[in-house]
């Protein structure tokens, strides 16, 4: 672990002195996990390719701003997310609200079967949500902001917030009861 | 209470399922993001070109300066070229001395007496004597030529054709003796003058003997020359006395007394002057930690990084005493102005809650945008800060030459006005907005100033001035800012100086 925590100081020392090398490595390392971050806040993969490449130019344009190496992944997250947020706050006619689905299925009380669902299918339902409301969920569920700094830094109030929050549960375990029903039948046929 | 709980696990089964998942992008996207980072760089070097601002200025100046300096040291020589030029219409025939007069040139120890500093030796000459060229530093003399000529053919007018740079100087009494005595004893070898005419000319001489000791009481006195050195004479065995002392003559009215001659200078005897000028000048600062209120990472590589340099300018007038011949002091007021700019990038400003603020180097800057709520977010934010001061100087001005000088000394500055402007960079464009204030500033600041001056007179009254100067604050712009900011200027000041 220290190790590894050395060859990261070597490589940020790197990216502050704009050594191409460095910033290769920095890229390598992380770019998995930041795209995977950028896919969820976009509605899809053109977009968070987009946010993808103008958060890393903010990393390196940022990385003398880094004081603690070792919190370089949840500096860069924040970046990353900042990045989505303000790619979407760019483009007022997605940014609206009136484009919730209207089809609202019986949400009961039972297990959601999320674990049931790839990756990869959870990501399509979450990037099909509206904006804000995806915005607002990846940063409660996922990233862990509380409904205080959403508002802060959506610039909504915390009623709001929630109330997106709790659209947003609401889209995503319908979405998954209608996947989950939509495969049982195909199994069955 | 089941609904909160059911949400929790929901959420915690997607947290869970994101917790390490990563996506694998496209094999070109580095390639496509180094594109963009050289940009950027790019873009960055252009930045960075402005901040050679000040090694324009300072090159320019440098220049400037160079050329002023040459302009003025050549045209020096060309005039002192003239004027040893004009040495050569006063032609020495080869030597034919006559043996009476050599009798009288032991009473001369010409070294001795021309080698003295005081500038009455110069019209203590003898008219007509000069050293042999080859024997100069010996003390050996020789009778100039053509006055031999005149006297042995009795030509008593040609008499006064002695070289117009010795016609009107006083004439010592042994001197005069000697020539006396030598052209009598010229006529009376048999020359075919007459009595008459010998007694003629002796009487004449003899009121000029009189007239002339009566000018050796009045001393000896040249426009301007009060703070001037005595001029220290040494005779080289290649030129004559008479050549140094026509030359010294001519360029001592070529130097003083002509005001279109590059070295004259108004400003020898002129104790009083008055100066107006102007300067744009390029202003910055330099930084140290200020450990009282450093907040990392509010430090001084943080602000190195985002500031930047502008151009400012002074303008004021300043009276001048001189109480030595090379030495002035300077007073008056004038007014300048510090400007630099500062960036940073808006970490999501809430415009919502009321003032903001962010730090910047002068000191933390509130300010309030009347915006929507979203436009300041991860905008870049630039600043303008301009400070306002008027300032008392006490400069002590040293002359190298007539025409260059060097300045230093201090000012006491006094804050009289701040104006800072703000300005967001966002992807929906560029907007002004008006900042609040930085507290806590100092309400004066101590300066020191150095610079190096030319100067050109324009007529007897009146010089131009070029002076390329640095000044720099001995004292914080703000002392409870996170860093210690302590401005500078780099400026070329122009102006007029008047004499009285």
């Amino acid at each position: 672990m220290a190790v590894k925590d050395k060859e990261l100081k070597r490589i940020v020392e790197g990216c502050k002195k704009g050594n191409p090398g460095d910033q290769k490595e920095l890229y390598h390392r992380f770019a998995p996990y930041m795209l995977s971050i950028c896919n969820r806040y976009a509605r899809n993969i053109m977009d968070a390719e987009d946010i993808f490449q103008e958060g890393f130019l903010k990393v390196y344009a940022n990385i003398h701003q880094l004081k603690r190496v070792e919190a370089v992944m949840w500096w860069m997250k924040r970046i990353f997310v900042n990045e989505a947020l303000s790619f979407y706050q760019k483009q007022p006619d997605l940014y609206r609200l009136d484009n919730i689905p209207e089809e609202k299925g019986d949400l009961t009380e039972e297990e959601t079967p999320v674990s049931k669902i790839s990756t990869e299918e959870m990501t399509l339902m979450i990037q099909n949500l509206p904006n804000k409301m995806r915005m607002v969920f990846n940063m409660y569920v996922i990233e862990g902001y509380t409904h205080q700094e959403i508002s802060d830094l959506l610039g909504i109030s915390v009623g709001t917030s929630k109330s997106n929050l709790h659209d947003a549960r609401k889209i995503l375990q319908m979405k998954i009861r209608q996947f989950e029903y939509q495969k049982n039948t195909d199994n069955n046929i | 209470m089941s609904n909160s709980t059911e949400d929790n696990r929901f959420d915690f089964e997607i947290r869970k399922k994101y917790e390490r998942h990563a996506l694998s992008p496209d094999d070109n996207m580095w390639e496509k993001i180094y594109a963009r980072l050289a940009m950027h760089s790019s873009i960055h070097v252009l930045h960075k070109i402005r901040n050679l601002k000040i090694a324009v200025i300072i090159t320019t100046t440098a220049f400037i300066g160079t050329l002023l300096y040459y302009e003025i040291s050549i045209s020096g020589k060309h005039n002192q070229n003239i004027v040893l030029s004009k040495k050569n219409r006063i032609k020495e025939r080869p030597s034919t001395l006559h043996r009476n007069i050599l009798r009288e040139q032991n009473k001369f120890n010409l070294k001795k007496s021309y080698q003295s500093t005081d500038t009455t030796h110069l019209f203590t000459t003898p008219p007509g004597l000069i050293p042999k060229r080859h024997e100069a530093g010996k003390g050996v003399m020789q009778t100039q030529n053509h006055i031999l000529t005149n006297t042995q053919t009795g030509n008593s007018s040609k008499i006064k054709r002695r070289p117009k740079a010795l016609k009107n100087l006083p004439v010592s009494s042994v001197a005069r003796e000697a020539a006396l005595s030598s052209k009598e004893n010229l006529i009376l070898q048999g020359k075919e003058q007459s009595k008459s005419t010998i007694n003629k000319k002796r009487n004449k001489i003899k009121e000029t003997k009189q007239e002339r000791e009566k000018l050796q009481t009045i001393p000896p006195r040249l426009l301007y020359t009060e703070h001037h050195k005595p001029m220290n004479i040494i005779f080289s065995a290649k030129t004559t006395p008479l050549d140094h002392i026509v030359s010294a003559k001519k360029s001592f009215s070529s130097k003083l007394l002509n005001p279109l001659n590059a070295n004259y200078s108004p400003v020898l005897g002129r104790r009083y002057s008055l100066t107006f000028y102007i300067c744009p000048t390029y202003s910055y600062r330099s930084l140290a930690d200020n450990r009282a209120f450093s907040t990392p990472p509010y430090d001084k590589s943080y602000f190195n990084d985002r500031d930047q340099g502008d151009i400012s300018y002074a303008a004021g007038a300043l009276f001048t005493y001189s109480f030595r011949p090379k030495i002035r002091l300077e007073s008056g007021v004038y007014y300048f102005n510090y400007t630099y700019d500062f960036k940073t990038q808006a970490t999501y400003v809430n415009v919502d809650q009321g003032y903001n603020w962010f730090y910047t180097s002068a000191g933390i800057l509130n300010f309030h945008a009347y915006l929507s709520d979203t436009l300041l977010q991860n905008a870049l934010l630039k600043s303008k800060m301009k400070f306002s001061y008027l300032s008392i100087p006490l400069h002590a001005e040293y002359d190298f030459s007539p025409s260059i000088f060097m300045n230093i000394g201090m000012n006491i500055s006094f804050l009289i006005g701040k104006d800072l402007q703000m300005q967001a960079i966002d992807y929906t464009g560029d907007f002004d907005f008006q900042a609040g204030d930085i507290q806590h500033l100092h309400s004066y600041n101590l300066n020191i100033i150095i610079g190096l001056g030319f100067r050109q007179a324009i007529n007897k009254n009146m010089s131009f001035i070029i002076n390329p100067a640095f000044r720099a604050s001995l004292t914080t712009l703000n002392d409870q800012a996170t860093v210690k900011s302590y401005p500078y200027t780099v400026g070329l000041s122009a102006g007029l100086r008047y004499y009285f």
